[in-house]
């Protein structure tokens, strides 16, 4: 019945309300800018960012309260065209978490209180408020939560979708307001090469997706995730016609781009460099999540009769990844193109894992994507909390990070505990992910591929041990007279939980193995 | 969820969460409140140690196995059950290190001045991690906390090292050693593969097929190889001592590299047996030549600090060969050469710390003559270069004529170049000696410290257990040999029928 399938999907349905919901109100009623007037000082920030943000935080934390209380699981809807099984469910609980954090670490950018005000340029005629001249930017248009909750959106729907079209469709809601989001900062030419090159990139690759969905449906005339597989089970010899794996080989082409492993990795360092600190979190934390899944449903779902095809290609491009990012992010200087060339990196391991095609693959997986987001919240949110007074949240080079044990001890150490999680020593979280995954590598005979993986992981954990060496025991710093805000307390928040996980995780790891067992025994099976 | 054995395993999680309450009551104090801060963390080392000699009289002399058994049910399904445990010789190691930290807090009183926090911290965990890694029952959470203790160590010689090249040495010791342990990772993760578990019991008693072994046994023996250090894995060793502070080349030398012979004669030998008596030549070969080609470099050296750290590479090569005899003399007396090894290496190494301390150099063409000067010292220097070049009464002694009476029923040129190693210590320590305690007053010496102090009260406190631990074992050492005596014969006999 069409109302049942309405209340299945209550949690999209009440999270888009509420997203075109603020945007008629903040288009309604949104001033540019508002003055706040306290004691001598005349301070002008954007109006409503604040509060929309809360507002978008508090609607993503309903929405992932609905998707738990769930009471519908495994149905098909809308003539097959969404799937709710527990891979759905489950990652959409995570992206939905991911977004908040992101939004929380993020939230110096969107607002900021400014305590110490630079009195000197003050004593202009008070009659008109003059603004502060400094090059602080005051925070972001409440456009920039609303954009994050919309990709959300697209994301959540992409997780559940079971046909092409859809798939398509959810694609570019997501992938257009990606593309908004990287070019937001509009008086930077940075940010603008950034949006301008990932828009085109990203559409040719979304472009050669279409041409393999269409491909295939011109040859088989189904879009359908599940017609596909009985037409795969019933006919064996059908993957012998070119036309179909050339299809499907465009599809997963255009999928790996998505995901930015090698060698369609291009567009990653230069977005990251070019975007907004907090876009670039955004990006390196939530759409991974997505795009693996996906891969997973469409590998899982009609691929295993034909793992020939994808678990070479697969194998290839995640050599390519590894490889490539761990050697070249040894030369970066400035750290969003490192932590991109990271990300590359940690995409290898991942589609190591898939090519691998077990079940243990599977689990190792998610297991990193969990380890993953948490160690990037923490790397993200250290860099998003040191805004300095005078020219807000500027940290581009590597060398910026240096000397940070003795400007504010605490969040040294964090860090420093994010980066050997992500070099993989334990007992940290991130050797346990890396643990499985090398268990599901040998587990599948492939010991030559471990050892790689292995040299690999050593290499790079040269690099992040520069970076403990940088922020413990170097004394050189550009920016001499720099003071650093106070830490937002929602940052900090985010920063005591995820470093709290990585840290005691080897205590009592067995909820979370569970969880992730269940989850992924209840897809393949 | 946990399970306890006996009163003894109670003891031994309470020597595991003392350190770690210290730890968290340390997180709460201020940097500025010293004294509060000195009291903790002496308190909870020292707490830690007398729960630790609890151990020692709790302890079994006559049962086989493992004792004191915690276990933790950790992953059920994946078949994760660790168990914490002794047997005779896991619980001299775990003195070892229970007593070797306290001294480190002491060394570091008056001489950290700032970060004492830090310190305290950080040495806090070293001592949960090692212990850990010296009673966990399990290979994989054996190789976790094996690799964990490369943190701690790492900011102790990065942060309060002493010379400019601190970081390049902290950088080479993580580094070997994170390479030398991604095969062993792959080793474990084969090994869980073939037999479902990692529980040392039940990996004791599985056969593994002789290109198994041989394959995986090398694996093993990387990781070990770079800890133990066997030439040509060593290079990290002279580098790291230089730089680090007195208590961390104290904890070096008396603790992390006891892991290296640890792990072998826990892990390595029983899994593997076929493997071992395979490659017992290579390790003889590879010990042999780094006995006597350490002790001859040191003959050239000119810190001090790169003297005693090579001659502390020797010792524990000399270990190695007696590990590799496969007959109890000779594993016995490994056991108590490592022993003997971590007092009298840590307190040579407080010796220079205590030479530092006055002279802020180590080089040793400024030393000469230091008898006239402080002549206390001289007598403490005395007596632990002795034990160093194994006169007998001394621990050395014991262990190294029991290491040499397992090999001479073996192969009589391992034991002959041996013997050779032992008169070149000798030369080494002597001249050592000589040269910086006996000869003229240097008139540079007088011009630039006015006033010499003596070793003041602390410094004698922290002497002074070394020496009488020294003469016990070597005076007496049946006290702590039938405490290993089931334990060694019980290993041999199973793996090597």
């Amino acid at each position: 019945m069409i109302y049942t399938e309405f209340y299945i999907i209550l949690p999209e349905i009440y999270f888009i309300t509420i997203i075109l919901s603020i945007v008629i109100f903040g288009v309604i009623f949104n001033n540019e800018t508002k003055t706040v007037i306290s004691g001598k000082n005349n301070i002008k920030v954007l109006f409503l960012s604040k509060e929309i943000t809360f507002l978008i935080i508090l609607s993503l934390a309903f929405t992932s309260v609905l998707v738990i209380i769930n009471p519908y699981s495994n149905s098909l809807l809308f003539n097959n065209f969404f799937i709710l099984d527990s891979i759905a469910s489950s990652l959409k609980l995570i992206i939905l978490l991911a977004t908040i954090g992101v939004l929380f670490i993020g939230i110096y950018t969107i607002f900021v209180k400014i305590k110490n005000v630079d009195y000197s340029q003050l004593n202009s005629t008070s009659q008109n408020n003059s603004i502060i001249k400094s090059n602080f930017s005051y925070g972001l248009p409440f456009e920039y939560p609303v954009l994050i909750g919309l990709a959300t959106f697209g994301l959540i729907i992409l997780i559940s979708s079971n046909d092409f079209l859809s798939l398509y469709l959810t694609i570019e809601l997501a992938s257009l307001c990606f593309y908004i989001l990287a070019a937001f900062k509009r008086s930077s030419e940075l940010s603008t090469e950034a949006g301008l090159k990932y828009f085109i990139l990203g559409a040719f690759a979304s472009g050669i997706l279409l041409y393999g969905i269409s491909l295939v449906y011109g040859f088989t005339g189904l879009t359908n995730f599940n017609d596909l597989f009985l037409l795969v089970i019933n006919n064996n010899e059908i993957l012998g016609f070119t036309t179909l794996s050339i299809g499907l080989l465009f599809i997963l082409v255009g999928f790996i781009f998505k995901l930015a492993a090698a060698p369609f990795h291009i567009w990653i360092p230069d977005v990251y460099e070019g975007s907004l600190t907090s876009v670039t979190s955004y990006f390196a934390i939530v759409p991974k999540i997505v795009f693996l899944g996906v891969v997973i449903r469409f590998t899982l779902g009609i691929g295993p009769l034909f793992i020939e095809y994808w678990q070479l290609l697969f194998l290839i491009c995640s050599i390519l990844s590894l490889g490539i990012g761990t050697f070249v992010s040894l030369y970066q200087k400035n750290l969003k193109r490192f932590l991109a060339y990271g990300a590359v990196t940690h995409i290898g391991y991942l589609l190591m894992a898939i090519a691998i095609g077990s079940s243990l693959g599977y689990q190792a997986v998610f297991i990193y994507i969990v380890i993953y987001i948490v160690a990037s919240f923490i790397s993200f949110g250290v860099i998003l909390s040191l805004v300095s007074k005078k020219e807000g949240v500027s940290v581009n080079l590597i060398t910026e990070l240096s000397g940070l044990a003795k400007k504010n001890v605490v969040l040294a150490i964090t860090l420093a505990l994010a980066f050997f999680s992500i070099a993989g020593v334990p007992p940290l979280a991130g050797f346990y992910s890396k643990y499985y995954i090398f268990i599901a590598t040998i587990q599948g005979g492939y010991y030559y591929l471990a050892i790689f993986g292995v040299v690999i992981s050593v290499i790079g954990a040269v690099y992040y041990l520069r970076f403990i060496k940088l922020i413990f025991f170097d004394n050189i710093n550009i920016k001499q007279n720099d003071d650093y805000l106070t830490i937002s307390k929602f940052t900090s928040i985010i920063l005591g939980l995820a470093l709290f996980f990585l840290v005691f995780f080897f205590l009592y790891p067995k909820p979370f193995f569970f969880f992730i067992y269940n989850i992924v025994l209840d897809f393949v099976l | 969820m946990i399970t306890f054995d006996s009163l003894g395993s109670l003891i031994l999680i309470l020597t595991i969460t003392i350190p770690l309450l210290g730890i968290i009551s340390l997180l709460f104090i201020k940097e500025e409140n010293l004294s509060l801060l000195k009291i903790i963390g002496l308190n909870s080392s020292l707490l830690a140690f007398i729960t630790s000699l609890f151990l020692w009289f709790l302890f079994d002399k006559s049962a086989t196995g493992f004792q004191f058994i915690i276990t933790f049910n950790h992953i059920p399904f994946s078949n994760i059950e660790i168990s914490l445990g002794l047997d005779g010789i896991s619980l001299f190691f775990v003195l070892l290190t229970t007593f070797l930290i306290p001294v480190c807090i002491l060394i570091g009183w008056d001489r950290v001045k700032t970060n004492f926090k830090i310190y305290l911290i950080l040495f806090l965990t070293l001592e949960i991690l090692v212990i850990i890694v010296f009673s966990v029952l399990d290979l994989l959470i054996f190789y976790i906390f094996f690799e964990s203790v490369l943190i701690p160590i790492f900011l102790i010689i990065g942060i309060f090292g002493s010379r400019e090249r601190k970081i390049h040495a902290a950088y080479q010791f993580f580094l070997y050693t994170l390479i030398g342990s991604v095969f062993i990772l792959l080793a474990i993760i084969i090994i869980y593969l073939q037999v479902g578990t990692t529980d040392l019991s039940i990996l004791i008693q599985t056969n593994f097929t002789k290109n198994q072994q041989l394959i995986l046994w090398l694996a093993f023996f990387f990781s070990f190889a770079v800890k133990i250090p066997i030439i040509p894995f060593h290079i990290w060793l002279p580098e790291a001592h230089v730089e680090a502070p007195t208590a961390g080349s104290v904890i070096l030398a008396g603790i992390l590299l006891k892991l290296g012979g640890y792990g072998l004669l826990r892990f390595s030998i029983p899994l593997f047996p076929d493997a071992t008596i395979y490659y017992t030549p290579l390790v003889y070969t590879m010990s042999v030549i780094a006995v006597i080609y350490t002790s001859l470099t040191t003959l050239r050296q000119i810190d001090l600090k790169k003297i005693i750290a090579y001659s502390s590479v020797a010792h524990i090569n000399f270990v190695t060969i007696g590990l590799f005899t496969l007959n109890i003399q000779g594993v016995e007396g490994a056991i108590l050469l490592i022993l003997s090894h971590g007092f009298v290496s840590s307190a040579l190494f407080l010796c220079v710390g205590v030479l530092y301390d006055r002279h802020k150099t180590r080089i040793l063409e400024y030393y000469s003559g230091i008898a006239y000067l402080i002549p206390v010292f001289a007598i403490f220097f005395l007596f632990f270069i002795i034990a160093n070049l194994s006169l007998p009464g001394t621990s050395s002694f014991v262990g190294e004529f029991l290491v040499l009476l397992g090999v001479c029923q073996h192969n009589l040129i391992v034991t002959f170049l041996a013997t050779t190693g032992i008169i070149l210590g000798a030369a080494y320590s002597v001249w050592l000696y000589n040269r910086v305690i006996f000869g003229p007053l240097k008139s540079e010496q007088n011009l630039t410290i006015p006033i010499y102090h003596d070793i003041n009260r602390r410094e004698f406190i922290y002497f002074l257990p070394f020496v009488f631990i020294v003469l016990w074992i070597g005076i007496y050492p049946d006290s702590f040999l039938n405490v290993i005596h089931i334990s060694v014969s019980s290993l041999l006999d199973v793996s090597f029928k």
